[in-house]
């Protein structure tokens, strides 16, 4: 197949593996960020409420906009390279996402392991630290991984700001061809690839649930 | 600054049009949209409720396949190869254009048909089994038992995760500015390219949070009156609340 | 959700503890922030004083130029060596010889140049910021863009071309209602209203735009738009046997492009000079023809 020469495959693949790049930085980050606006969101009472009320209204503000506007958004008003833009805007947005999910989780640890650090004599940060977070992470692992999938769907917007990423890679090879059937081929090749990542995703998860009910 | 400078702010508000029009077709993708999706998803979640192993792996390639690709590269996919296969199904001299209505609409529609069919399905099992044969020991028929004890039931399991599926929803019309769609994001990013001015994007969220804000509200609303349900089932609620918050975008 | 749960899990923040966690945190992201700064190329070194560019450029070493990445024959990246090549990169190399004292072929073989991709969108502020030091971009020189930045003088002329499927168009009277893609942030759509109206013709069709070329292609195979419109150096990329120009004589929308450096800087004079010797001593003439440019 005419299409498939080893230049344009390893120039896709390239894409691909740009694809990955940021999707991982953009969840780590997120993640990080996401748990930070829980807590502010969650703990933050009394003198220190108007944080939470930020925290929520930033957690709004991004549930409530699509992720291509801070996209576009970002790399109007951002300078830096590519990978630092797309990560940039979608731990943005991916943060408010993951939030949301660390707050379902906090909110589904028994009150009584926090009487109980507390009683230990853990301060604040330790028994998050120590105790909570720990097991926050463990109850949320399912839904986290689906923002995973979720966030490496998304990277395929990034071809609308022209980042080199798999989605704007194989559009450059499928520019340069015009049969249906080549057209096709491509794609296949796209879906394939995507759902080959997706779905080892979603498969890691589900072994995971099931080993957890296992023990 | 330039994003308080009032004459950029002036040639902003002048164009609107421009971005009213989008709101309306982006509105318009939403409401279709979700229709299909809606009806597609309950056929579809029903199908993996029944004891037919064929229904069963219908449902599983469909909701594996679209909750596993893109969605842009979906459309972009519709959009590019659509038209010539169209022409070769149709016999055609050329490729039949698919308007961007109908692109938007497929797109968002089929995508997350795929997601409600699982809100569905979780709605359907997440009613025990008890509730069932109780009804039927006490003489409804099962269509009667569906009808007054199982849905209604589910219809209060399903509401919120729903609910958030719209909100995605709309959130993902924005697809369409790829492939020049007409929509609310592609107006405001040509404005943007045009002019130059950051006041276009500042608009765009704006008409964008006019729509979402109300649904994340609703959003809230029934997952805080869901929850006001007897203990037992609060657990079962919040976890998958949470996953219904996270499980999709 | 769980608002009933929070009473229960209340545990508050003391000031002093959220103050510590916040500077820690500001910590962590100035760190990372550094470190990011240290990855983006080219970026964040302000030049700080305007009055002279050429030294900023001299001291770092490099030539930071802003091209384009999908145009074969002017500026396109060989995905084949991750290299780019083109008309316009080698015009780059030609400024960089001027400013740091050495020959072309050294400035080639030293690596004299950083290359930036850049868009029509956003190729104009990233001169502003000094991110960048040049635009060889197939940038069109126009009354607007002069107020915001300065050109050299041209060192090319091209035409808009419209790019059609073969056999499907007549003449530019067929246009009426039919769908004309062009490139976001282009002046292409001006150009061919205004064309219509000097040759008097009465016909409206309707421009869509597109983030990238490779789109706009994709979108004409595809039957989506009937015209895919832009500089015919750029169409010369994507011309191929199912397509071909609509009435190539009618010259329409003249492009002059010219390099385009931040306003006012001592710069701009350097590269003016560059173009004005390479048109002069047939330099740029064949660079056309070695790159069989439209």
């Amino acid at each position: 197949m005419g299409v498939f020469t080893a230049t344009n495959v390893a120039f896709m693949l390239g894409g691909f593996v740009k694809t990955i790049e940021i999707s991982a930085l953009s969840i780590i980050l997120s993640v990080a960020l996401g748990t930070v606006l829980a807590m502010v969101k969650q703990y933050c009472t009394g003198r220190l409420r108007v944080l939470s009320v930020i925290a929520s209204a930033y957690i709004e503000l991004f549930r409530c906009t699509p992720n291509l506007l801070w996209i576009l958004f970002v790399y109007f008003t951002v300078k830096g390279n590519d990978v630092l833009i797309s990560v940039l805007a979608f731990t943005l947005f991916t943060s408010a996402v993951m939030a949301e999910i660390v707050r379902g989780g906090l909110n589904s640890i028994p009150k009584s392991q926090f009487e109980a650090a507390q009683s230990q004599g853990f301060g604040f940060f330790q028994s998050m630290r120590l105790i909570i977070l720990p097991q926050t992470f463990k109850l949320i692992i399912p839904a986290l991984f689906g923002q995973c999938t979720t966030v490496v769907k998304d990277s395929s917007y990034l071809a609308g700001i022209n980042v080199a990423e798999f989605m704007y890679t194989s559009k450059v090879i499928m520019a340069t061809t015009t049969s249906l059937d080549q057209i096709l081929l491509v794609y296949g090749f796209i879906f394939l690839l995507y759902f080959a990542l997706n779905f080892g995703i979603s498969l890691a998860v589900r072994r995971y649930q099931r080993s957890l009910v296992a023990a | 600054m330039d994003l308080f400078d009032p004459m950029r702010w002036q040639q902003t508000l002048a164009n609107m049009d421009m971005f009213w029009e989008g709101f309306g077709f982006t509105l318009r993708v939403v409401l279709a949209g979700l229709a299909l999706a809606l009806v597609l998803g309950t056929v579809l979640g029903i199908f993996s409720t029944t004891r037919s192993k064929v229904l069963h792996a219908i449902n599983r390639v469909y909701v594996e396949f679209y909750q596993n690709t893109p969605l842009p590269v979906q459309v972009f996919f519709m959009y590019a190869a659509g038209p010539l296969i169209l022409q070769r199904v149709t016999g055609a001299s050329d490729p039949v254009r698919i308007a961007s209505f109908t692109l938007g609409t497929l797109g968002v529609g089929l995508y997350h048909a795929a997601y409600i069919s699982e809100v569905i399905r979780q709605g359907i099992e997440s009613v025990p089994r008890g509730q069932m044969e109780a009804a039927l020991s006490q003489g409804f028929s099962r269509a009667q038992a569906y009808r007054y004890v199982i849905l209604p039931q589910t219809f209060r399991i399903i509401l919120p995760p729903l609910c958030n599926q719209a909100l995605n929803l709309v959130k993902n019309t924005s697809v369409l500015a790829l492939i020049a769609g007409g929509d609310l994001m592609y107006n405001a990013d040509n404005f943007v390219s045009t002019y130059g001015y950051l006041q276009g994007y500042v608009m765009c969220c704006l008409l964008y949070f006019l729509i979402c804000f109300p649904l994340a509200l609703l959003v809230q609303h029934l997952e805080r009156s869901s929850s006001r349900t007897p203990r037992r089932r609060r657990r079962a609620v919040a976890a998958q609340a949470g996953q219904a918050a996270g499980g999709e975008a | 959700m769980g608002r009933h749960l929070r009473g229960e899990n209340r545990m508050n923040l003391s000031r002093r503890q959220f103050v510590r966690a916040a500077g820690a945190v500001a910590l962590g992201l100035a760190g990372s922030g550094a470190l990011a700064g240290c990855e983006s190329t080219g970026s964040g070194s302000t030049s700080g004083s305007e009055s002279s560019k050429l030294a900023t450029i001299k001291d770092r070493g490099t030539l930071n130029c802003g091209v384009k990445k999908d145009i074969p024959g002017y500026g396109y990246l060989d995905p084949a060596t991750g290299k780019y090549r083109g008309m316009e990169i080698d015009l780059c190399y030609q400024v960089a010889a001027k400013v740091f004292g050495c020959s072309y072929e050294q400035a080639k073989s030293d690596d004299l140049v950083a290359f930036t991709d850049v868009t029509p969108k956003t190729r104009g502020p990233l001169i502003d910021n000094d991110q960048l030091d040049m635009i060889c971009a197939t940038y069109t020189i126009t009354d607007e863009r002069k107020q915001s930045w300065d050109f050299t003088r041209a060192y090319r002329s091209d035409y808009i071309g419209l790019l059609v499927k073969k056999g499907k168009f007549k003449g530019l009277r067929d246009l009426d209602g039919k769908y004309i893609g062009v490139s976001q942030g282009s002046s292409t759509k001006q150009a061919i209203q205004d064309m219509l109206k000097d040759k008097g013709l009465d016909v409206s069709p309707t421009f869509l735009q597109f983030p990238d070329y490779s789109t706009l292609k994709i979108a004409l195979d595809s039957g989506n738009i009937d015209v895919f419109s832009v500089d015919r150096s750029i169409l010369g990329g994507y011309k191929d046997d199912t397509t071909e120009l609509l009435e190539p004589d009618v010259k329409f929308g003249k492009q002059e492009y010219g390099i385009a450096t931040k306003k006012g800087c001592d710069f701009s004079s350097t590269c003016d000079q560059v173009v004005a010797e390479c048109l002069s001593n047939g330099w740029l003439d064949q660079e056309v023809k070695d790159w069989n440019l439209l």
